[in-house]
């Protein structure tokens, strides 16, 4: 089987290599994974061009953060999942390569009936959105919820998923235009940041008819958390959970104060730890019917065979607004 | 008599004039206090220069939270008070007069003692009771850690906080404090570093590693985040003030990897929590340990109401140039 290996850190040219190696063997416990798809996110861009930005600890590695794919074997004991069962690998365990070992226990089933490259993203970015709106908004239907970066990819999740659950979003965005795009995935009100406090409470209160907003979530960080802050009714939270901005959230100190707000951090690991194993499986049963009927949508910018690997991570590190999509190894 | 009145929104020194106006009379139920003494706070110069969030009410207004006095006149029907009484006017009854009338209904009697020190209790007083109580339950031997703790919040907080048992862990900028701190029952003191990393150890070595669950910061800017970043996992940030004039800034990071949670605190929302019974009972207490000096302001200045204006320009000054409460003497 094909196995991409990073032995260095520089470009693609230098820092990876292709390679021929024996198909893996599942120990007790384990499940071997046929790979049908992983994603080429930013991070593995970065993990390979260190040492500036998240560079990969330790070498030699296989990258690749996550994946999906199908159950080929199983090992002594494994009752979880049978061959030609459909998994979502477990995270950050290397899946540039056709096959892999993993622990069944920390695989999760996936559903059967989606195209495989809308399985991409879902262990990663699916994961935070549901976690966000289960932990987070506890709503009741008919509810407005708020929340930036509305056009990434965990945004499009938030507003497929609240409009599923029966909440109202106010979807907020950088730039025009974007407003057929994100209706059409269910969101009801999409706005482009003005850049400024009072004025964006305003727009958020007309385009509501003045609804009372409990929940923000933020994933960018900066004013524009101090401004969705703003727009918040009394004892109101703001959620953040990606800092993409790499400012810290700025609040106004009479937001705060006088209407009571709180501001929590989500980690998708810890949010997901909290749960049972049931309740684990159930959190990706529903990400899985939601992907198979179309709540969840991924944008590809572009397909790749593994051994076009240098072309996928040029593709990659395309700046996201260009790229308008996920790039993605298929198998 | 003689007041200030704020006649608009700007510059202290050209919104606030001293006027004469007719002494007033009781109404049925009020008494008219003669002020001795009436703090000056920041918000009272939030709302004159009309700062968002501080602005409301109609003008011309007597400015002045709180004070501190002896009745001269009773209304009628009242019985729970007397002329000669020493009381502390509810809030916001315009103290920055020599007479002011008020109602005797959430009106506290004051004891004997130092009325420039009394006069700071009912704002700084419950703000840090509320602080020390409403937020993250603590016992005997627990730490607290919090900013700005030469503030005169800071200062109450450090002497509440030891009364019961509770340890601060306090982050001054200034090194000549520290022992008028210590004297105050502070646990540990540690000078601020910009750099997070840094005063996390510096907070470390000072409490031997101690949990530390809730965070006051009156600072907000990047010394939220800082604060933050020496809480224990679970820890809570409250924040109550922005002595930096920014908003409160929080990492994301820091936020979610220790599970950290940053809330707002009001003065007034604490005490709508509260009955007037239990209200008065801790003012009773806050006014029995200021007259027996237990809790003790630092005060930059008193001032004449003539001098009213060099008051305001003394109370929007910072560090060392204004060690302590700035304090308006409206009777001389």
């Amino acid at each position: 089987m094909k196995v991409l290996r990073q032995i260095a850190h520089g470009d693609a040219d230098t820092g990876l290599q292709l390679t021929e190696e024996p198909d893996p063997v599942p120990g007790p416990g384990d499940i071997v994974v046929a790979l049908e798809v992983a994603p080429v996110q930013i991070l593995e861009v970065w993990n390979l061009h260190g040492p500036l930005r998240f560079p990969a600890k330790s070498l030699p590695r296989v990258p690749g953060s996550e994946g999906a794919g199908r159950v080929t074997a199983v090992g002594d004991g494994v009752t979880r999942f049978k061959a030609g069962d459909r998994v979502f690998t477990p995270k950050f365990t290397g899946t540039f390569r056709e096959k892999m070992t993993c622990p069944a226990d920390a695989a999760f089933h996936a559903p059967d009936g989606a195209p495989a490259d809308q399985l991409a993203i879902i262990s990663t970015m699916g994961l935070t959105a549901i976690l966000l709106l289960e932990d987070y908004v506890p709503l009741p239907p008919g509810s407005w919820l708020i929340h930036d970066g509305a056009n990434s990819s965990v945004g499009r999740f938030v507003t497929g998923m609240a409009r599923k659950k029966g909440w109202r979003t106010v979807n907020v965005v950088r730039r025009a235009g974007l407003d057929n795009e994100i209706k059409a995935l269910g969101g009801d009100v999409v706005l482009v940041d003005p850049g400024e406090a009072d004025a964006f409470a305003d727009m958020v209160k007309k385009a509501t008819g003045g609804a009372e907003i409990a929940i923000a979530l933020d994933m960018i960080g900066g004013a524009l958390a101090g401004r969705m802050a703003h727009a918040l009714k009394e004892h109101g939270t703001l959620v953040l959970y990606g800092g993409t901005g790499g400012e810290p959230a700025k609040i106004d100190f009479i937001d705060m104060g006088r209407r009571d707000l709180t501001v929590v951090g989500m980690g998708m690991s810890r949010s997901f730890n909290r749960r049972t194993p049931d309740q684990k499986d159930a959190v990706w049963a529903q990400l899985g019917a939601w992907v198979e009927d179309g709540t969840l949508q991924t944008r590809i910018a572009g397909k790749y065979r593994l051994e076009d690997y240098k072309a996928a991570y040029a593709h990659a590190a395309v700046p996201s607004r260009e790229r308008n999509g996920k790039v993605i190894f298929e198998f | 008599m003689k007041a200030l009145h704020q006649v608009a929104y700007g510059d202290p020194a050209e919104v606030v004039k001293l006027v004469d106006l007719p002494d007033p009379e009781p109404g049925p139920g009020e008494v008219v206090v003669r002020m001795e003494a009436a703090a000056v706070h920041l918000a009272d110069i939030k709302r004159f220069t009309g700062e968002r969030g501080f602005v409301g009410g109609n003008l011309p207004r007597i400015p002045g939270y709180e004070g501190v006095g002896r009745i001269v006149k009773t209304g009628t029907g009242v019985n729970e008070f007397k002329t000669g009484d020493r009381v502390f006017p509810w809030w916001g009854a315009g103290t920055f007069a020599e007479l002011v009338r008020a109602p005797v209904e959430k009106m506290l009697p004051a004891p004997e003692g130092d009325a420039v020190q009394l006069s700071l209790m009912l704002v700084n007083g419950m703000t840090s009771v509320i602080l020390l109580e409403d937020f993250v339950p603590l016992g005997k031997g627990d730490w607290l850690i919090q900013n700005g703790a030469n503030s005169n919040c800071g200062r109450y907080l450090i002497k509440l906080a030891a009364e019961q048992g509770v340890k601060t862990c306090n982050i001054i900028r200034r090194p000549e404090v520290a022992d008028t701190l210590k004297g105050l029952g502070a646990a540990a003191i540690v000078f601020d570093s910009e750099d997070e990393g840094e005063l996390a150890k510096r907070v470390k070595d000072a409490t031997g590693g101690a949990e530390l669950k809730l965070g006051i910061d009156m600072i907000a800017g990047p010394a939220s985040n800082r604060l933050a970043h020496c809480l224990s996992p679970g820890g809570l940030l409250v924040n109550y003030g922005y002595m930096s004039g920014k908003p409160i800034e929080i990492h994301f990071n820091e936020l979610f990897q220790k599970d950290i949670k940053v809330v707002g605190m009001s003065t007034g929302r604490g005490m709508a929590k509260r009955s007037m019974d239990e209200i008065r009972r801790i003012y009773d207490k806050l006014a029995t340990m200021i007259a027996h000096g237990d809790l003790n302001a630092a005060i930059a200045g008193t001032y004449t109401l003539d001098r009213a204006a060099d008051a305001f320009r003394q109370a929007v000054m910072t560090g060392s140039d204004r060690d302590g409460k700035v304090i308006l003497l409206p009777n001389g």
